[in-house]
């Protein structure tokens, strides 16, 4: 038989009975098929969104649901530019008029960065819609019940996360449909949580992102130095848990960790994450933000960077917290799918907007029971979040991280100095030691002692330094003076100051002195005795005379203890230190007035009897988010007795105030700090000229009886 | 029956012959091979990625760019030298549209500017947050299988190396495809504040050849002969840096400086570990793109007051000549060099850097992920130019049978030499004799000893070498005393500005003597490898 190579027009009919069929076969398949079906997977290729497509078309099935009106955001055109919202691409912000939910003003707006179409509104300075200061306006689709689902989780498991609402945007007389409202997460959010000395950052775990390998707090640059230090974990080449420490609440983040895993268990890390540091614990807690919509989105990460979260990941605690979490989740799961049920009974009208609302129902179903029944009951999920590690790039350089001894790497050291003073003087080097004893040792020439070297010096030891000229220790350093034979350190010539005697270590060690007098440091505003990332700080008894208010002793990290000493003319400072000052005398000057105080700068600090007098300027200065509590101090005849400022929380018990120029000053200057608090027990206030001068966000507040716990020193402060 | 065949017409005959005496002149033109390989790769591109249908999406970023055609016409007027100026430009990410200031860039390596794919610059007054440097080049990769660059700068990263940002993008430019392109940041004084890792500008210096005069390439400097001839690429005030810098060039430069001397000053102006793994990467690279000329960056670090180097344009597998074991790439790696701790401190970086990469496998992981990113796009990318022959001008399309056959060669030439460089590492095998007494140990292997022996307390152990006492070190129960090795210079005279040269390590023969005896239980150790030598 020969087929006909003759081709054969298409008729009319043909077409039409063909596309009529296709059609009225898809009809009578929404019309009967259960939804809960057609939302499942189709074979052959067939994607959700064509079935999507096709349910918005061709769902002729009738719903009587009727969704509750979504609140209209009206957005002007720019009061610059004058042009729309929509029409605008630039990075900038534009003024532009915003009204609804009561609300109306001037906001600033522009568009998001990591999400297409999506917009970031801040509101002016002091002015709130629904409590929220700035908040990000993002398209929503029927998809987006799913992260409605995760805020459910997320809030069911105690973890921060930001308020998801539905809203409508009018922009210019244009309606562009359905946004998720979703609040910024910064310090205002976290403070309106209860975290008062909360600041807000975001970190990636992209090793294949070579910026942005550490956070940074924006305008807050102790902040970000605080979580520097917690992020590069000590520049080890190979950090462990313990590198971690208390760093990052565990729980929180064992909850967050097991949202990321539901919410993308294929890819749970990638993306950018935002996080609270308290600064007044030092310890990151995450926050749960639903994922941006990139579009420059790179593939699934096969390692993580090394950052304090991923290490974690290898914590056995953790993966017991992990656990726990999940089993606590799983025994709610009814409930929580009775809630998500309720979400859908709002939401997803209103998100159909009248098309194949039973569809979209269907889908919303899948995805809850995937996200509750199938994700959450995965009982390898925690192993599945591991990835290996890869140190951040250059880690050799900005975190520091050696194999050898420091020694064959450090700056040179005074070796030909050292040798003289060896040869010359009683100076004696035994082990890995350089001790001092009773004696006179004249230091012509800065003095840098190699690395890993202690220093000890005996009773009886007297050290001259001559004009500018400093000591630096880089290992332990023990003064062992006593009250009848102290140990000297005094300038070469009385009029010419040296410039000081450091410690500096990389956060292990000791420093302990006794018995020390120490006179005429401080060249050039350096610290006459600096101790820097010295594990433990001891000093006891230490006698230090200064000039002009310079820092006297400037202690930076470790615990700290210092006691039974005086300090003239000059300041006793501690950086993110903790520990207790007890029975100090501090004051101005040997005879008048001078300056001279306590700086407590971020520290965690118990000041315990002692008293600081006739001070030309800030007996106790607290700043920079530092708790501390002074039990029976006396402030007598300063300036100032006390300025506490920027989220500072300071607690007073059996104090006495007497003749001081102003007794409290509060502020509260940086925005991510919080409100700065003075807590008041039972102190005594004698003849001073102004009781306190309090700015707007900061108070000084009548504490209850302090805990007999805090009193007898059981607990460093409440 | 008689069946005719089909009718040749003449123009086929013309078109073969025409074809049969251009490949005849163009072979005696350029010669054979040449001629072959630029036809080669002609006749693969046009047919093999023709075959590509385009499945699936790109799974690297995508850089969008706009610039207007009527500049990029007066960029391209007469290349190398018409590319430098800037003009205005836009790129889109997310939607949100950045201004930039768009030039080419690369006059230097014809594969930057000739062919279709040109290496440019983008400059950001206000950079974007995922892009967030002030300069970022986008060069055409300088390799068939486009990962050179990227995974050289990689292994310096994972080695602890500061390097610049650097990822394989498509770019489409004016609306339209222009490939696979490797985005490199340009470091500048934001270096470390892109990072997180310093609030301000850092001083940053770019030793490298100077800007074009005309239509003349820059000066080519010896860099550390005079600090003038490093460029200050940064807002960071430069006076600190400057002296520290001018010490530093002097230092480098003095060759009459006793060894203990330069060591400890060299130490008080860099920040030598840094330095160190640094040298290792280069060895681990195995790349001698890095000379006494240009691809150099010293910054200063802020924390410390000490330079540190970064790893720039460190092409994997650009070979060092002659298999080195310390490559001299300039002068201050001639001091350097001379120092033994550093020397085994820098061998131990590149033993770490081996076990991570080889013996664990990352390297080969990260290839294949970063090959599996890159495949969709790059069989997409109708636009690969690169040089096709040896010789410079010879930069022509070439096809993706070129980038399989690159990728492949080049993962068996990186497996080859670090199976070479971790026998020559781990390679130590001494001989040792008793002689009156003492202990001889001999070895023509490159490793440094090390004796450890557990300590006995209130009994001190004293060590002669070769006659001369040495101080040992005690590290909790265990003393141990390392013992280094001599080198040698390969170049005629001592000197700190010859190119190409290298130390090589002499044989050892070493006379201990121990008293008041041999402590119980010496070991004898590779010191780089901490393993024990038979």
């Amino acid at each position: 038989m020969r087929r006909s190579i003759e081709r054969r027009s298409v008729g009319v009919v043909a077409w039409l009975v063909g596309s009529v069929a296709v059609v009225a076969v898809l009809v009578a398949s929404f019309a009967l098929v259960s939804p809960d079906r057609l939302a499942g997977v189709w074979p052959m290729g067939i994607r959700s969104t064509e079935v999507d497509g096709y349910a918005k078309w061709l769902d002729v099935s009738f719903s009587d649901s009727v969704g509750r009106p979504v609140p209209v955001y009206y957005i002007s055109a720019s009061g610059r530019s004058k042009r729309c919202s929509w029409e605008d691409h630039g990075r900038g912000w534009d003024r532009r008029w915003l009204e609804g939910e009561g609300y109306g003003d001037s906001v600033k707006v522009r568009r998001m960065r990591s999400e297409d179409g999506g917009l970031l509104v801040e509101l002016k300075e002091g002015t709130l819609l629904r409590e929220q200061r700035a908040f990000v306006l993002r398209p929503a689709g029927p998809g987006s019940i799913r992260q409605k689902y995760l805020e459910m989780l997320a809030t069911e498991m105690g973890l921060l996360t930001p308020e998801l609402t539905l809203v409508r945007v009018v922009s210019c007389g244009r309606d562009l449909g359905l946004y998720l409202k979703e609040e910024v997460v910064d310090a205002h959010f976290l403070q309106r949580r209860g975290m008062q000395d909360g600041s807000a950052f975001t970190s990636l775990f992209d090793p294949r992102t070579g910026y942005d390998l550490v956070p940074v707090i924006k305008g807050d640059s102790a902040a970000s130095a605080g979580l520097r230090a917690i992020w590069t974990m000590g520049g080890k080449a190979l950090p462990t848990p313990e590198d971690v420490g208390r760093s990052v609440d565990e729980r929180a983040l064992a909850a967050w960790l097991l949202l990321r895993w539901i919410s993308s268990p294929e890819d749970p890390l990638n993306g950018e994450h935002v996080m609270g540091f308290r600064w007044g614990q030092r310890q990151v807690v995450p926050v749960y933000r639903s994922s941006r919509g990139d579009a420059m989105t790179t593939g699934p990460l096969t390692t993580y960077r090394s950052t304090p979260i991923t290490v974690l990941l290898q914590d056995p605690d953790l993966r017991t917290l992990f656990r726990a979490v999940q089993d606590e989740l799983l025994a709610k799961r009814g409930q929580l799918r009775e809630r998500a049920e309720a979400i859908d009974r709002v939401w997803i009208p209103q998100l159909a907007e009248g098309d194949a609302l039973e569809h979209t129902l269907a889908r919303a179903g899948r995805m809850r029971d995937e996200l509750l029944m199938v994700r959450l009951s995965q009982r390898d999920a925690f192993e599945q979040l591991a990835r290996p590690l890869e140190r951040m790039p250059g880690w050799s350089a900005y975190g520091g991280g050696t194999l050898m001894a420091q020694a064959t790497l450090a700056p040179a050291a005074s070796e030909d100095h050292l040798k003289t003073l060896l040869r010359m003087t009683k100076l004696q080097s035994v082990g890995d030691s350089i001790i001092f004893p009773r004696g006179k040792y004249t230091i012509a020439e800065d003095l840098l002692l190699p690395a890993g070297t202690h220093v000890v010096m005996l009773p009886g030891a007297r050290l001259e330094i001559a004009p500018g000229r400093r000591v630096v220790c880089r290992g332990d350093l023990h003064i062992r003076g006593t009250r009848i034979n102290p140990v000297f350190i005094r300038p070469m010539r009385d009029t010419e100051p040296f410039a000081g005697l450091e410690v500096i270590r990389d956060g292990g060690g000791e420093v302990r002195i006794t018995g020390l007098h120490m006179s005429g440091g401080g060249a050039g505003g350096a610290a006459m005795l600096r101790v820097q990332g010295v594990e433990r700080t001891v000093v006891e008894g230490a006698i230090l005379d200064g000039k002009g208010g310079y820092p006297l002793l400037w202690v930076a990290g470790g615990d700290v203890f210092v006691t039974g000493g005086t300090a003239t003319g000059g300041y006793l400072s501690f950086i993110q230190a903790g520990g207790t000052l007890k029975n100090l005398e501090l004051r101005g000057a040997a005879r008048g007035t001078g300056d001279a105080g306590v700086i407590l700068d971020g520290s965690r600090m118990r000041i315990e009897g002692g008293s600081i007098t006739r001070s030309t300027g800030t007996a106790v200065d607290v700043r920079n988010g530092a708790q501390v509590l002074l039990l029976g101090l006396r402030c007598e005849a300063n300036t100032t007795a006390l300025l506490a400022v920027d989220g500072s929380l300071v607690h007073a018990d059996a104090c006495r105030f007497v003749d001081n120029a102003t007794v409290f000053e509060l502020r509260s200057e940086k925005a991510t700090r919080g409100a700065t608090r003075v807590l008041l027990y039972t102190n005594e206030y004698l003849d001073n000229t102004r009781d306190r001068v309090v700015d707007a966000r900061s108070s000084v507040l009548d504490g209850q009886r302090l805990d007999d716990k805090v009193r007898r020193g059981d607990q460093l402060i409440p | 029956m008689s069946r005719k065949g089909p009718s040749r017409s003449p123009v086929i005959w013309v078109f073969l012959a025409l074809l049969g005496v251009s490949g005849v002149v163009f072979a005696a033109l350029l010669g054979p091979t040449r001629a072959l390989s630029i036809a080669a790769a002609s006749v693969l591109s046009t047919s093999v990625d023709g075959l590509y249908e385009g499945i699936g999406g790109h799974q690297l970023r995508v850089l969008d760019i706009s610039v207007d055609p009527a500049h990029l016409d007066t960029l391209n007027s007469d290349l190398p030298w018409s590319g430098g100026h800037n003009v205005p430009a836009e790129v889109r990410i997310n939607g949100v549209v950045y201004k930039a200031k768009f030039r080419y860039r690369g006059a230097l390596t014809p594969s930057h500017f000739l062919g279709d794919k040109r290496s440019f610059r983008l400059s950001f007054k206000d950079p974007p947050p995922d892009l967030p440097f002030d300069k970022v080049n986008v060069i055409n990769p300088k390799s068939f299988n486009m990962l050179n660059n990227h995974m050289g700068l990689w292994i310096g990263g994972v080695m602890g190396v500061p390097v610049p940002h650097d990822e394989l993008v498509q770019v489409r430019l004016n609306g339209r495809d222009h490939g696979v392109m490797e985005l490199y940041e340009q470091p500048t004084g934001k270096l470390e504040q892109v990072r997180g890792m310093w609030p301000e500008e850092v001083p940053v210096y770019k030793g490298d050849f100077g800007p074009l005069q005309g239509r003349a390439l820059g000066a080519r400097n010896l860099l550390w002969s005079e600090a003038a001839h490093w460029q200050y690429v940064s807002k960071a005030d430069s006076a600190m840096a400057h002296a520290r810098l001018t010490s530093l060039v002097g230092l480098v430069s003095d060759r009459r400086m006793p060894l203990d001397e330069r060591r400890d000053s060299l130490a008080s102006l860099i920040h030598m570990d840094a330095y160190l793994r640094y040298l290792a990467a280069l060895w681990v690279v195995n790349t001698a793109h890095i000379d006494q000329y240009h691809n150099q960056f010293l910054v200063l670090d802020p924390r410390n007051g000490l330079f540190y180097p970064i790893l720039w344009d460190a092409l994997l597998m650009y070979e060092q000549p002659g298999k080195p074991r310390y490559y001299v790439h300039d002068a201050l790696a001639y001091w350097v060099l001379q120092v033994p701790e550093w020397r085994l401190l820098r061998d131990r970086h590149a033993w770490q850097a081996l076990q991570w990469l080889h013996g664990e496998g990352l390297f080969q992981t990260r290839w294949n992920e970063v090959e599996r990113r890159v495949m969709p796009s790059l069989l997409a990318d109708r636009n690969k130019f690169a040089n096709v022959t040896l010789q410079a001008e010879d930069v022509h399309r070439y096809s993706m049978v070129h980038a399989a056959a690159s990728s492949a060669s080049m993962q068996e030439q990186v497996r080859t030499y670090w199976d070479g460089l971790t026998t020559r590492l781990s390679g130590c095998r001494v001989r040792s004799e008793r002689k009156e007494g003492a202990l001889v140990l001999s070895t023509t292997d490159e490793c440094p000893l090390e004796l450890r022996w557990k300590t006995v307390e209130g009994q001190e152990v004293l060590v002669l070498v070769d006659g001369k006492p040495m101080a040992t070190e005690r590290v909790g129960a265990i003393t141990r005393l390392v013992i280094h090795r001599e080198v040698a210079y390969s170049g005629a005279t001592a000197e700190p500005f010859m190119e190409k040269q290298q130390f090589t390590v002499k044989p050892l023969e070493v006379r201990l003597e121990f008293v008041p005896s041999l402590p119980e239980g010496l070991d004898v150790i590779n010191a780089i490898t901490d393993e024990k030598v038979h």
